[in-house]
């Protein structure tokens, strides 16, 4: 599934968060999005997944105008975001924070939960042995019945990402899925997207660390004062001169 | 002792029927995040369906799934109506409509059925003696009734697709959305229950005194009392606070006498909310 955004801009009063940005993730493709804090990185996300309206541009997937579309229609057509800092459903176990994000179930209503049970119970099967293979490939099994709220930080990171599988994406965007998570478990995490991406699922990914980053996607979008000022390979896009002056001026 | 023994299963009869309109109440306040004012109208609107039904079939049974429908149905409207219009805005004016919608349906009530106190015409039933306690067969029946409305609304909470869905949007909607998790869908749920729930309450409490267009209005601080009590937003603590002030409240008849008892939810919820403000079970991470 292809991503384009073609002149996206939203702005807050006078500031500009997000100004004209332009790309696209090709179908199946690893792309990460870097800069500095304040970039509108995650303004950008936000416009993307459909929690905020832009002021101008276009999100297109797979050739369709998504634009207008609510949060959750555009999660249902194979694009769904994760948060910087991880989000959960606290009072819902593992399995069921799981379960909650399978899509078309018949008993997603009182109507179908009533004259559908038999239905209802098939698919409640199904679900329940998607959600034990994600809880395995995730290794999440010792707290799979374990309120959420009570998890550690790296599991819901884990968590997130296997939430966000149970949508049947096309492509996941993800918000700094490296953010507080020991190195022990970033490898972990980057083999299980590389895993993904392998099955044919395409990523964006905001990252601030870089080595992780640029060893896991073949294109890096740099966005500093919400606009992007570079794209291209890693290698070749942290050669810049532009790049370094954002990263490197802003914090000397 | 006989007399204790006595108090205490009208307390008991009389707290699931609280504990009805807190769990009403806790629903939509968990969900929809806000409190809903015309949680006690409904509950009215539920009384006289059944007494309309029961007057038309002569079934009870068919009587109180009139009343039922009636709640899931009026539920229903005030969220198409005006609560889905008015999601984005504060809770006080999500408040203050619903009180509106309690007015409305109140007075469409009083015009449709009269001012007077009705009566549902059942056939007296002499009560059983157990070693001299008195109870009253009815009593049973609209007990059990209660425990059914409530496994129903527990199972389909905590055992289904829906419900599960609705949980998560207690939690976070935001994150809801995301998951490709229907707000409308969720919504429709939840007002079809909380509508009839709050009506079976209606019906129960009817059945067990008089049906006046008030009724269901003076109903609503013991609600809010439980739910609050339960920790708002939290189902089974607002059934088992339903329990507690209902006990208490006919223990207390004796002591400070029939005029005082409602008093009493009104000394418990200022006492939480001073000193427990997270209620006895706790659940404020899911409130906003």
């Amino acid at each position: 599934m292809s991503l384009v955004l073609a002149d996206l801009a939203k702005s807050w009063g006078g500031f500009c968060a997000v100004d004209a940005v332009s790309l696209t993730v090709p179908k199946g493709g690893l792309v990460g999005i870097i800069g500095p804090n304040g970039a509108g990185k995650s303004t950008l996300f936000s416009l993307v997944s459909g929690f905020l309206a832009p002021d101008a541009g276009s999100v297109t997937l797979d050739g369709a105008d998504i634009t207008r579309l609510a949060a959750h229609e555009r999660a249902r057509r194979g694009m769904v975001r994760t948060f910087q800092v991880p989000r959960e459903f606290a009072h819902l176990t593992v399995r069921e924070n799981l379960m909650a994000a399978v899509p078309g179930q018949s008993g997603e209503t009182l109507r179908g939960l009533f004259l559908r049970p038999a239905m209802v119970r098939v698919e409640e099967q199904a679900a329940a042995a998607r959600v034990a293979d994600t809880i395995a490939f995730l290794r999440l099994d010792p707290v799979a019945d374990t309120p959420a709220g009570k998890l550690s930080g790296g599991q819901k990171k884990l968590l997130e990402l296997g939430r966000a599988l149970m949508t049947d994406p096309a492509l996941i965007l993800l918000d700094e899925p490296f953010a507080g998570v020991n190195p022990v478990l970033v490898e972990a995490l980057s083999a299980h997207i590389r895993a993904l991406n392998a099955r044919g699922i395409g990523f964006l990914i905001i990252e601030h660390d870089l080595p992780a980053l640029t060893r896991l996607v073949g294109d890096i979008h740099v966005m500093d004062r919400g606009r992007v000022i570079a794209s291209g390979p890693p290698a070749a896009v942290l050669a810049d001169a532009a790049v370094r002056e954002a990263y490197l001026g802003g914090s000397a | 002792m006989v007399f204790w023994i006595e108090l205490l299963i009208a307390g008991l009869v009389s707290g699931l029927v609280i504990g009805l309109v807190a769990l009403s109440i806790t629903l939509v306040f968990g969900i929809a995040r806000f409190p809903n004012a015309a949680t006690g109208d409904t509950m009215t609107l539920g009384a006289y369906g059944a007494l309309a039904g029961h007057a038309a079939t002569g079934s009870m049974l068919i009587g109180g799934a009139i009343g039922a429908l009636g709640g899931a149905a009026v539920g229903l409207a005030a969220y198409a109506l005006v609560f889905r219009r008015l999601s984005n805005r504060s809770t006080v004016a999500l408040l203050v409509a619903s009180i509106g919608i309690g007015f409305i349906i109140r007075a469409g009530l009083s015009l449709a059925f009269g001012h007077t106190q009705q009566v549902f015409q059942v056939p007296l039933v002499r009560p059983w003696r157990f070693q001299g306690v008195r109870i009253h067969p009815n009593d049973l029946r609209l007990a059990a009734t209660a425990i059914a409305s409530l496994a129903v609304v527990f199972a389909t909470l905590y055992l289904t697709p829906i419900g599960r869905r609705m949980r998560a949007v207690a939690d976070d909607p935001a994150l809801a959305r995301v998951s490709g998790i229907s707000p409308v869908r969720v919504m429709v749920a939840l007002w079809l229950l909380a509508g009839a729930v709050a009506a079976v309450a209606g019906v129960i409490l009817g059945l067990r005194t008089v049906v006046s267009p008030e009724m269901g209005w003076e109903m609503l601080l013991p609600g809010f009392a439980a739910a609050i009590l339960g920790g708002i937003g939290n189902p089974a603590g607002a059934v088992v606070a339903g329990l507690i002030i209902g006990i208490a409240q006919e223990m207390a008849t004796p002591v400070v006498g029939f005029t005082y008892k409602i008093a009493l939810s009104f000394v418990v919820m200022l006492v939480v909310l001073l000193v427990r403000p997270r209620g006895l079970f706790g659940r404020v991470e899911g409130v906003r």
